[in-house]
């Protein structure tokens, strides 16, 4: 079976692409002391100890570790900041749309808008867990909300 | 698992396909891989009216050459008429009936291999939105997806989607 692992600051997953069923989730996260695990885009915790068969069955299995409970994500759009809180499991797009919210966005006015780490020119993956962008070491990230540029002409 | 002396792009893209940013995609019902049919990929992309639009995706040479699409009648293995592109939002700006020809037209984007070799400006003045190599299909798929977000998809009457 195959799953993807992420963690803090790992940004992008890791894959393990033959996992047997009976191997533990710690086995394959290796979390530090404090971190919790999640499966991505749940709240609950999971126990270290449970195998890859009984958290996932047959299916692909994507599973966050962090030493974060809560992320204080800060949006800035339009030099005007807003805080967001999530979860580390949260997904991106879910921060995404909380954050249009926080700022009165219509939809018109937010379908092309996406985040960005500041300083970069890569958007970040809507289906990742918003805690692989948090620095270790912290509970807190900020992002720009940005409207896409498309090519022309 | 890919045959030994597969081509190098096929096993490549293959690897892809079992990568997270893919799964995740699937996972979040963005899109759903339906064939890989060398060269070619097709997958429905999901829009903003939940409907689903077929793409056929030219793949060799991946990930050196960009993906080439083709919006695609994925029932009747044919290109999508017209009548059946997707409408509102920036679906117009993206999936222009006349790019880059009327007879096979595909996305007006710099992730696509049609865009990129018609605008080689693309490449250098908008990195965030174009291919390179460094890509995998799944930013191609985001791209896409991104612009269908507030889409509707014209259903062929009697159909429910």
């Amino acid at each position: 079976m195959r799953i993807h692992t992420y963690a803090a600051g790992g940004q992008a997953a890791v894959t393990h692409p033959d996992v047997q069923p009976g191997t533990p989730l710690r086995e394959l996260l290796a979390p530090q002391d404090g971190d919790r695990l999640y499966l991505v885009g749940q709240e609950a915790e999971i126990d270290a100890s449970r195998t890859a068969g009984e958290v996932f069955g047959d299916q692909t299995g994507h599973v966050i570790a962090h030493h974060c409970r809560q992320i204080a994500v800060t949006v800035t759009y339009a030099t005007r900041d807003k805080l967001v809180t999530a979860h580390p499991s949260t997904l991106v797009k879910v921060v995404r749309a909380e954050a249009i919210k926080e700022f009165t966005l219509s939809p018109a006015e937010s379908a092309d808008l996406v985040l960005r780490l500041p300083g970069s020119t890569e958007d970040l993956v809507t289906t990742n867990p918003i805690g692989a962008y948090v620095p270790m070491g912290t509970c807190a990230v900020t992002v720009d909300l940005v409207h896409v540029i498309r090519p022309q002409g | 698992m890919p045959e030994p002396g597969t081509d190098p792009a096929r096993r490549r893209l293959e690897r892809d396909l079992q990568a997270a940013d893919f799964d995740s995609g699937v996972r979040a019902g963005l899109w759903r891989l339906l064939s890989l049919r060398w060269p070619h990929l097709e997958v429905a992309v999901t829009a903003g009216d939940g409907h689903e639009l077929g793409m056929r995706i030219a793949v060799d040479g991946y990930p050196g050459q960009a993906p080439g699409g083709q919006l695609w009648d994925i029932e009747r293995d044919m290109p999508l008429p017209i009548a059946r592109w997707p409408v509102s939002g920036s679906a117009a700006h993206v999936f222009r009936r006349d790019w880059p020809n009327s007879n096979s037209p595909g996305p007006y984007m710099a992730c696509d291999r049609a865009g990129l070799a018609a605008h080689t400006n693309w490449a250098t003045e908008h990195p965030s939105r174009a291919w390179n190599p460094g890509r995998t299909i799944a930013f191609y798929l985001r791209e896409i997806h991104r612009e269908l977000r507030d889409a509707t998809l014209p259903q062929e009457q009697g159909s429910t989607g």
